[in-house]
C-alpha cells in the first residue's frame, strides 16, 4: 500500500488519544464517601463485565475511527483485488496534445488532420468508456494544465486549435509530472497524442532519464498511453524562409530572399510560388526536379530599407495547410556591440575577432575592457557581453543583472583560477587537464536549436572535432540579488563532454540568458581557437543578443515573446485576429514589427520508433493505443479513501449504538416513575 | 459540619401545623390507659362493637335484657375500648447514615423526623421510646408519656453520632421479642442490608402484632449515580475502597438498585409494613404530613 500524502501518517499516534484520555481519567479520580457500597460491589461483580466490554468496544471503535480518518486523509493506493474492486477507471487522465504544425498533416483518405483525429478519438473513447475520470489537457504552447468538464469540449477549445509552433515533449511531460505531484491525482493515465516527430521528442535529451525516473518513482499508479499518428501523409510541399538580407546595389535597396521548398515526392507539374511584398504580388513558376528546391530572389524596395516593410511567400495547398506560407519583415538593422571583459585574457583578441568578423562588410564591432572599467560601459546598445573575471562590485552586479534580465546575453568563460566567484553565483572548480593524445571530447550537443544548432545548409558544427586539453567546471549557487528566474530555472546543457560534464550550459535569466563555457579558445586549453565552432557560436550569440535592439525581427512562432507582456501586438497580414503565441504571421506593435514563422524543424520527417520510445520511458508502463481506452486489469493501484470514509461513518453508527445502549436504564427508570417524590 | 442541637431539631412552626394531625395506629394497640387508639380488648366506650352469646362467668350487668325479652336468649353487648399506644422509635446511627448529599446529612434528616414524631406522640398522650443502633443497640429509652421523658429522648437523639456497621437485622429481631405488648414501631434507616434478611425481621415484627412503619431514607445522588470521572468510593461503614469508572458500572449499579427497591416494596407490601421511601432533598414536614395523613385513612384496619 502506498500513500499520496504519506506525511499525514505521522498523525497515527493520535489514535492512542482515547486510551490516553481513559488513563488520564483514571488517574485524576476523586474520593467520595459512599453508603450504598453493596450495590457497587454487586455491580462490579455481576454486570461490570458487559459494561466493561462495551466500554472497551467504545474505545476501540473510537480508535478505529481515528485510524480510518488518518488513513483516508493520507489517500492510500491499494493494489491487488482491493484495488480492482475500487474501480478500473483511472482517477485522472492527462492528455498531452501535440498541436505542432506537423500535426496538421492530413492522412490519405481522410479530411481531418492528425490533431483533429486525435481529439475525435480521445473524445469518443472517453464517451464510450463512460468514465468519471478527471480530464486534464496540457498542450505544447502554453503547457498549462487545464481541467475539462467533459472530453466532448476538447474539439471546440482554442487551446486545441492548430498552431504553427513546435512541440517540446520533455517539457510537456515535465508539466504533467508537476501537475500529478502537486494535485495528488491518484491513479493516472497520461495520454500523448503526437506524430512522434523526433525534433519534438528530442530522444537524445538527457532530460528523459530524469522524467522516466520521476514517473516510475511516483507513489500513484501512472501509465503512459501513446496515441500515435505516424502514417505517411499524402504528397506535401513545405515552404520555409532560409535567409533575408537587405543590400544596397547601384543606389537601390534590395531585399534578398532565400526560400526552401521541400517535397515528400517531387511534383510532376510546375506550381506557382507567390510572393507578396508590401501588398505587391508577384508569381514565379517552380518546377521541382528533386525533393528540395531553393529559390533565391531579389526584391526591389521602393521605399528603401529604412522605411521597413513586410511580405509573405505562398505555395498552393496540399496535405498540410500550415507549411505552405512563410512571412518576412525587414527594417534597419541595429548595430549590436560585443564587449569582452577580461582581467588578463590572451585569447581576448580571438574572441573579439570571432564576434566581429567581417567588419569590412558590416558595421559590427567588438571591444575589450578590464573589469575595473565596467562603469564606463555603454549598456543601451550592447548585444553580447563576454565575462572572464571575478564577480563585479555591488553596483556593477546590479547593472549586469539588469542587462541580462532585459534580454542581453552574457557568456562566462573560465578565469583559470577558483579562488574567487564569478557573476550570478558562479563558483568555478579546479582546473582539469587531459593528456594531449586523450583530450576531453564533446559527445553530444543541441543541434536543433540554439547557438550550436546546424548551419543553414544542414551541416553540424564540428564540435566533435574540438579537442579540449584544459577545462574548468563550475557550479551555480543562488546569490543575494539574483532573480528568482535565475535561481529556480535549471541550466540546460547545450553541449556535454563524454563524461557528462557540461561543455556549454545555458540558463534563462529574465528575458535574457546566461551561458557558461568550460574551456577557452587558447591553444593550451582547446582547439576552439581554430574558429570553426567559435565563430558561428559568437556570431549567433551576438545576433540573438541584438534581437532585443531591433525594431523588426523574423522569429520562430512559439519561441518568440514580446519584450514586455503589456505590449499589444496585432496581426497585419490578415483581417481576422491572430494570436502571436501560436499562429505564424506578421505582427506589429507601434514601430516594432515581427514576422513569425513555424519552426523549420517541423519539416523534418524523422520520427521516434516504438523501440526507442520504450527505451526512453524505461520502467514506466507504456501502452501504444490504437484509439480505444483499454480497461486496465492487472496490478491496478486505486485510491480507497471513499471506502475508508464509509467505514468511518459505519464506525460512528456503531459508537452511537453503544452509547445509546448505556442510556437504556435511565429511560426504563423514567418510564417506571422512580424519579418522582417519596414512594408510598 | 456539627450536628444540630435538640432545639434546632425541633421547629415550632412545623409542630404547630402538624399538631392538628394525629398519629394513628393501623392496628389495635394494647395500652395501659384510655387513649386515641383502638384497643385489642373490649371496653366501655360508647362505640358498639358486637353481640355475643353469654357464657358462664360473664358479668350479668353486660347482658342485653331487651334482646333476652325478644329472643329468650342471653346475649352480651360489647363496646370498643380506646387505649393509648406505645411507640418505639428506632434510629439507625450506623456509618452509612452519615452520607451527606447536596441537602445535608441523612442522619440529621432522620433526627428531625424522629423528634417531631416523638413530640406529637407524647402530646397526644401516647408513650414514646427510643432505640439507637448501629452494630448493636447504643441507646435504649423505654416508652413513656411524660414530657420530661421526651426531653431525655431529644437530648439523646441530638447527641448521637454515626458510627459502626449496620446491625439492623439483629436489632429488629431483638426488639420484636423485647417489646412485650403490641406497639407501634417506627424505623428510620437507609436499610442498606440484604432485603431477604430484612423481610425476616419485618415478618417477625408482624408476627408479634406490632404495627411497623419504615422511613427508608435515600439521597437523590444514590439513585442517579451521576459522576463524570473515575471515583474512589470509600465505604462509610468500613475501610473498603473501590476505584472505578462510574460510566462503566453505572448500568450495573442502577440495575442492582432497581432490583433491591423492587424487592423491598414487594416485601413490605406482603408483610403490611407501612413503607415510606423518603429522599433527603424533600421537606421533612411534607414527608411527615404524608405519613400522618395516610395513617389516618388506614385507621380502620382489621382487629388482629
Amino acid at each position: 500500500m502506498t500513500f499520496l500524502q504519506p506525511w499525514l501518517l505521522w498523525g497515527l499516534p493520535v489514535i492512542l488519544l482515547p486510551v490516553l484520555i481513559h488513563l488520564l481519567n483514571r488517574l485524576r479520580y476523586r474520593s467520595v464517601k459512599w453508603a450504598a457500597i453493596m450495590f457497587l460491589v454487586s455491580a462490579t461483580r455481576s454486570s461490570t463485565q458487559s459494561a466493561r466490554l462495551r466500554h472497551y468496544l467504545l474505545m476501540a471503535c473510537r480508535m478505529l475511527i481515528l485510524l480510518l480518518i488518518i488513513l483516508a486523509m493520507s489517500r492510500p493506493l491499494v493494489g491487488g483485488w482491493l484495488g480492482m474492486a475500487a474501480g478500473g477507471s483511472p482517477d485522472t487522465v492527462v492528455l498531452l496534445l501535440d498541436r505542432s504544425a506537423s500535426m496538421e498533416a492530413v492522412e490519405p483518405g481522410s479530411v481531418a488532420s492528425k490533431r483533429a483525429q486525435a481529439l475525435q478519438r480521445f473524445a469518443q473513447s472517453a464517451r464510450e468508456g463512460g468514465r468519471s475520470s478527471r480530464l486534464v489537457l496540457i498542450e505544447n504552447v502554453l503547457r498549462t494544465p487545464l481541467e475539462l468538464q467533459q472530453a466532448a469540449a476538447l474539439e471546440n477549445l482554442t487551446l486545441t486549435a492548430p498552431t504553427d509552433t513546435a512541440a517540446d515533449l520533455p517539457a510537456m511531460f515535465r508539466a504533467a509530472i508537476d501537475y500529478i505531484i502537486q494535485n495528488k491525482t491518484g491513479r493516472t493515465e497520461i495520454w500523448v497524442a503526437s506524430d512522434f516527430q523526433e525534433s519534438n521528442w528530442k530522444p537524445t535529451s538527457r532530460e528523459w532519464q530524469t522524467l522516466s525516473a520521476q514517473l516510475a518513482g511516483l507513489s500513484q499508479d501512472v501509465r503512459v498511453c501513446l496515441l500515435g499518428f505516424t502514417a505517411d501523409t499524402g504528397p506535401n510541399r513545405s515552404l520555409s524562409l532560409q535567409s533575408l538580407a537587405c543590400r544596397a546595389r547601384a543606389g537601390r535597396d534590395q531585399l534578398g530572399v532565400v526560400l526552401d521548398i521541400r517535397a515528400t515526392a517531387p511534383p510532376r507539374e510546375p506550381f506557382p510560388l507567390t510572393i507578396c511584398l508590401n501588398g505587391a504580388r508577384s508569381q514565379v513558376e517552380v518546377a521541382m526536379q528533386a525533393s528540395q528546391f531553393r529559390y533565391a530572389g531579389k526584391l526591389d524596395l521602393a521605399g528603401g530599407v529604412g522605411a521597413g516593410g513586410w511580405g509573405q511567400a505562398e505555395i498552393p495547398a496540399d496535405a498540410n495547410g500550415r507549411d505552405n506560407v512563410c512571412y518576412f519583415a525587414y527594417g534597419a538593422e541595429p548595430a549590436g556591440r560585443v564587449v569582452v571583459v577580461a582581467e588578463n585574457l590572451p585569447s581576448a583578441g580571438l574572441l573579439r575577432a570571432a564576434a566581429a568578423s567581417g567588419t569590412s562588410r558590416t558595421n559590427q564591432a567588438c571591444e575589450t575592457m578590464a573589469p575595473t572599467e565596467l562603469r564606463q560601459l555603454r549598456w543601451h546598445d550592447l548585444a553580447l557581453l563576454v565575462w572572464q573575471a571575478e564577480a563585479p562590485d555591488e553596483a556593477g552586479r546590479a547593472t549586469l543583472q539588469k542587462f541580462v534580465e532585459e534580454g542581453g546575453t552574457l557568456l562566462c568563460l573560465p578565469p583559470g583560477r577558483s579562488d574567487k566567484p564569478g557573476p550570478f553565483g558562479l563558483q568555478w572548480g579546479r582546473v582539469e587537464t587531459a593528456a594531449v593524445d586523450k583530450p576531453f571530447r564533446v559527445a553530444s550537443w543541441e543541434e536543433h536549436d540554439g547557438p550550436l544548432s546546424k548551419t543553414e545548409n544542414g551541416a553540424n558544427l564540428p564540435l566533435s572535432a574540438v579537442a579540449v586539453t584544459t577545462r574548468q567546471l563550475f557550479s551555480i549557487k543562488a546569490e543575494a540579488g539574483a532573480t528568482p528566474d535565475g535561481q529556480g530555472v535549471p541550466g540546460i546543457d547545450l553541449a556535454v563532454y563524454a563524461d557528462g560534464a557540461p561543455f556549454l550550459q545555458s540558463r534563462p535569466v529574465g528575458r535574457g540568458r546566461l551561458l557558461v563555457g568550460t574551456t577557452l579558445p587558447q591553444s593550451d586549453w582547446s582547439s576552439l581557437h581554430e574558429g570553426t565552432v567559435l565563430v558561428p557560436l559568437m556570431q549567433r550569440l551576438r545576433r540573438s543578443g541584438s534581437a532585443r535592439l531591433a525594431d523588426v525581427q523574423v522569429a520562430v512562432c512559439g519561441a518568440w515573446r514580446p519584450a514586455f507582456e503589456q505590449e499589444l501586438w496585432t496581426c497585419v497580414d490578415a483581417t481576422e485576429p491572430k494570436d502571436f503565441r501560436w499562429q505564424a504571421g506578421v505582427y506589429q506593435c507601434g514601430a516594432k514589427r515581427v514576422a513569425l514563422n513555424r519552426p523549420e524543424r517541423e519539416e523534418l520527417p524523422e520520427v521516434v520508433d516504438q523501440a526507442r520510445l520504450r527505451q526512453l520511458f524505461g520502467e514506466v508502463r507504456l501502452h501504444f493505443v490504437a484509439g480505444e481506452m483499454a480497461r486496465e486489469t492487472q496490478s491496478v493501484k486505486s485510491e480507497v479513501w471513499f471506502g475508508l470514509v464509509c467505514l468511518v461513518l459505519l464506525g460512528m453508527l456503531v459508537e452511537s449504538a453503544l452509547l445509546l445502549e448505556g442510556g437504556a436504564w435511565r429511560r426504563t427508570r423514567e418510564r417506571r416513575g422512580w424519579d418522582g417524590e417519596a414512594h408510598a | 459540619m456539627s450536628s444540630p442541637t435538640a432545639r434546632e431539631l425541633l421547629d415550632a412552626a412545623v409542630l404547630g401545623r402538624l399538631t392538628r394531625l394525629t398519629l394513628n395506629a393501623r392496628l389495635p394497640m394494647a395500652g395501659s390507659v384510655s387513649g386515641l387508639h383502638r384497643s385489642a380488648t373490649r371496653g366501655a366506650s360508647v362505640e358498639f362493637a358486637e353481640y355475643r352469646k353469654y357464657v358462664q362467668g360473664d358479668d350479668i350487668r353486660h347482658v342485653d335484657w331487651r334482646v333476652f325479652a325478644r329472643t329468650d336468649r342471653f346475649y352480651i353487648k360489647e363496646f370498643e375500648a380506646d387505649t393509648n399506644l406505645r411507640c418505639c422509635l428506632i434510629l439507625d446511627i450506623s456509618g452509612s447514615m452519615a452520607f451527606a448529599g447536596a441537602h445535608g446529612s441523612r442522619l440529621d434528616y432522620a433526627k428531625r423526623l424522629l423528634v417531631t414524631l416523638a413530640h406529637l406522640l407524647v402530646h397526644q398522650g401516647d408513650a414514646a421510646g427510643l432505640v439507637c443502633f448501629s452494630d448493636g443497640t447504643r441507646h435504649d429509652i423505654p416508652p413513656r408519656d411524660s414530657p420530661s421523658h421526651l426531653r431525655a429522648i431529644f437530648e439523646t437523639v441530638a447527641a448521637v453520632q454515626p458510627n459502626g456497621t449496620t446491625g439492623i437485622v439483629q436489632t429488629l429481631h431483638d426488639l420484636a421479642e423485647k417489646i412485650r405488648q403490641r406497639a407501634l414501631v417506627i424505623v428510620f434507616s437507609d436499610l442498606f442490608t440484604p432485603v431477604g434478611e430484612l423481610m425476616e425481621c419485618f415478618e417477625h415484627m408482624r408476627f408479634r402484632k406490632h404495627d411497623l412503619a419504615v422511613f427508608h431514607l435515600l439521597d437523590r445522588q444514590e439513585l442517579d449515580f451521576n459522576f463524570d470521572r473515575p471515583i474512589r468510593f470509600q465505604d462509610l461503614e468500613g475501610n473498603f475502597q473501590l476505584i472505578t469508572d462510574p460510566a462503566i458500572i453505572k448500568a450495573g449499579y442502577q440495575r442492582e438498585l432497581d432490583r433491591y427497591l423492587s424487592t423491598m416494596e414487594h416485601g413490605c407490601r406482603e408483610f403490611s409494613v407501612d413503607y415510606h421511601r423518603v429522599f433527603t432533598d424533600t421537606d421533612y414536614e411534607a414527608a411527615l404530613a404524608t405519613f400522618l395523613l395516610q395513617r389516618m385513612t388506614k385507621k380502620q384496619g382489621p382487629r388482629s
